[in-house]
């Protein structure tokens, strides 16, 4: 006689959590955020850096720098859209899909921050630090009641067909990512510019982070919550020097 | 006014008196309504229908006014449009009664009913340009901007969840390939009594250019309050349809989600959660004679039975899609080849599979959309009329709302519309006839209305078939 197989206590958490991967397959983006946020909180407090203030100067590494701050802050606006086409793709193919997505999104991003923090640097240098803090601020509030910034809330939310498999699916993910982050960033380059103005500062950019998480998960867009928080964040960078 | 009042039927009314005193006041109503010319006006017929849409630049409108502000794609329609419905209802009473009618009026529904013929037509009373009298008045339910002499096929009003199959037992759901009654919560698709019939009736009574084929003119149609009245009835049939029928009462996301519909003195805001109840306050109100569920349908064995709300909880699974389709030469059929993962998961045929097929077609896009309605065949015979095979067809759509979700603006994406059909019962009755092929499924999408031999630029992104 077969004795009935035994289970073990490990048994039930596993099917659990089987079940919460194949519900959220966009669980490492989120995982992947945070862990860029912890390695950019650590390496600023490293250094001593607190709201403000260039941290690295050498090209390469203020790429890095840059990078990260795509990735902790632009990442968790996506993952909704990751979700979606982790779950419109072969079971086989969902991370690679998501992969791919990112890869697109974060790329078209990087050219933004980078074109964006060369700004604000040669705009600091010709104007000085606290007049390019009163216009970069001031403009980020202003555009939070623009008509083009409503519209491409709604980009954000856009979906496209991707093929079923190989190459042309790869290529459908990049692309979508980057149709994705045109969106994203006619929502939210004003406040990576402030993020760029604030000279990358974690505490900065995880407030700025909230208000574009906030935009996108409100029910109704308040444009009134990212402007005041940006003046606020301005006034504070200009007293604080 | 009563505490209760009852929307009755405007078919019935106008068979047991023509000209019924309930339509007689509404058109009287919607006389003085139309009669008011400052469009700043909350109570103007013009800012009542702006409410759900308008082409006026925002600039331009009115300080405070909520315009443009139709909830549709997804899990709100139904309750927006409730409110909505019940802010007019409100504004009409009040005229009415200032004109010396009843405190307890209330706004009839059109109940087109493939079962009585006769009620696929417009009301007379919406037909007629003038006035009963002598006068000749001119009828304020009466417009030019609609097919005034249309029948609805009775195939795209079927209050069942079109191809015939029963409407789905999930209200909403988070996933893509699962088919739902009051649309997804992501907002990236339609629940199926959005599909059919409201879409479909919007199409049909508009035409070509009618007001009731844009979402920018709809409401300015007198018809278009009943026909969202007979909606409105249609979610609440539903409801009642079972003890436990899913509603996400339980999920704040849509219960707490508050809408504001008017301004100033002629305003309305309400949450979700305060409309489920259409008998409690302050909606008040409630449906003549709602039909009873439907008798079950015999399932051979061979069927699957559908899932319950727990299993639903499960993400569908992607197994096979199509490229893209244009839809520019009429009649399209494409050849959907699963992938090998089909074989892996439990066989829809198995007796018992707690499995669903779903067809789902994603990103339909066009600006140039000539038909009105497209139905949806699966594995129908080399050079079959898709007519003539009612029992592979999966369900249809119309072209309500295509070349609005296709633009990018505040209020859409521009990623189109995404339709679900539950194809479970037809893949069921093709594996009872020996006919089921689970590596290759075949789809025809057929233009049916309007100019269906150049039907513009509409294109369908993909069709993907889900095993959930």
């Amino acid at each position: 006689m077969t004795a009935a197989p035994r289970m073990t206590a490990a048994q039930p958490m596993i099917a659990a959590l089987r079940v919460a991967e194949r519900r959220h397959p966009e669980w490492w983006v989120a995982a992947l955020a945070v862990a860029t946020w912890v390695v950019l909180l650590i390496t600023q407090l490293g250094h001593g850096h607190g709201l403000g203030g260039p941290l690295w100067t050498d090209p390469a590494a203020r790429l890095l720098l840059l990078a990260a701050m795509v990735v902790a802050m632009m990442a968790p606006l996506v993952l909704p859209t990751v979700r979606r086409l982790a779950h419109a793709s072969l079971r086989s193919r969902r991370y690679r899909a998501g992969a791919f997505f990112l890869a697109g999104f974060v790329a078209a991003w990087i050219v933004v921050v980078v074109v964006t923090d060369g700004l604000v640097l040669v705009g600091s240098g010709v104007l000085g630090g606290p007049v390019t803090v009163v216009l970069v601020f001031a403009g980020a509030a202003a555009w939070q009641y623009g008509e083009p910034k409503r519209r491409a809330l709604r980009r954000c939310a856009m979906t496209v067909p991707t093929a079923l498999r190989g190459w042309r699916a790869d290529r459908d993910c990049v692309r979508f990512g980057a149709l994705v982050a045109v969106g994203c960033v006619g929502t939210c380059w004003a406040i990576m510019a402030a993020a760029a103005t604030a000279g990358h500062g974690v505490a900065a950019m995880a407030a700025l982070g909230a208000v574009a998480l906030h935009e996108r998960r409100s029910a109704h867009y308040d444009p009134d919550v990212g402007a005041g928080v940006l003046v606020v964040l301005g006034v504070v960078l200009l007293i604080s020097g | 006014m009563a505490e209760i009042v009852e929307r009755a039927d405007v078919w019935t009314l106008h068979r047991n008196e023509p000209w019924h005193p309930t339509i007689a006041w509404y058109a009287r109503a919607v006389g003085e309504l139309k009669a008011i010319t400052d469009v700043a006006d909350p109570r103007s017929w013009r800012y009542l229908a702006n409410i759900h849409g308008t082409s006026v630049p925002r600039p331009s409108w009115p300080s405070g006014a909520t315009w443009d502000a139709c909830e549709h794609f997804g899990w709100y329609f139904l309750p927006w449009h409730r409110i909505y419905l019940h802010h007019f209802e409100k504004i009409v009473r009040a005229t009415v009664v200032a004109l010396g009618g009843p405190a307890d009026w209330a706004l009839p529904y059109w109940n087109y009913d493939p079962a009585d013929p006769e009620t696929l037509a417009l009301p007379p009373e919406f037909r007629t340009p003038t006035l009963p009298g002598p006068a000749g008045t001119a009828n304020p339910l009466f417009t030019t901007r609609r097919l005034n002499d249309v029948v609805l096929p009775a195939t795209e009003v079927e209050t069942s969840g079109g191809g015939g199959e029963p409407w789905s037992r999930q209200f909403s759901s988070e996933f893509v390939g699962r088919t739902t009654f009051g649309g997804p919560v992501d907002g990236q698709g339609m629940g199926q009594l959005e599909v059919e019939p409201h879409g479909s009736v919007h199409v049909e009574v508009g035409g070509g250019s009618g007001f009731m084929s844009a979402f920018e003119t709809a409401a300015r149609d007198p018809i278009f309050w009943l026909h969202h009245s007979n909606i409105d009835r249609l979610w609440e049939w539903w409801r009642r349809q079972a003890d436990d029928q899913p509603m996400p009462l339980d999920d704040t996301r849509w219960m707490d989600k508050e809408f504001t519909v008017g301004t100033a003195d002629a305003v309305t805001t309400m949450k979700v959660r305060e409309v489920i109840a259409t008998t409690d306050a302050p909606l008040g109100y409630f449906y003549e004679g709602l039909p009873a569920p439907p008798a079950p349908v015999p399932v051979p064995e061979a069927v699957p039975q559908r899932r319950g709300p727990e299993l639903a909880e499960q993400p569908p699974e992607l197994v096979g899609a199509s490229d893209r389709l244009r839809m520019d030469t009429g009649e399209r059929t494409v050849r959907i080849a699963t992938d090998s993962v089909v074989e892996r998961l439990p066989r829809p045929e198995s007796p018992g599979a707690p499995v669903e097929v779903a067809l789902v077609l994603e990103n339909v896009t066009g600006t140039d959309v000539r038909a009105r309605y497209y139905s949806v065949h699966v594995n129908l015979p080399d050079g079959a009329a898709p007519a003539e095979h009612a029992d592979r067809r999966a369900g249809g759509f119309s072209a309500f709302g295509i070349v609005e979700a296709s633009r990018s603006d505040d209020k859409h994406s521009g990623s189109g519309l995404t339709f679900t059909f539950d194809i479970t019962p037809i893949v069921g009755r093709l594996t009872a006839a020996g006919e089921w092929d689970p590596s290759i499924v075949q789809v025809t999408v057929t233009p049916e209305a309007g100019d269906t031999a150049d039907v513009g630029d509409v294109t369908i992104g993909r069709i993907g078939l889900y095993y959930g």
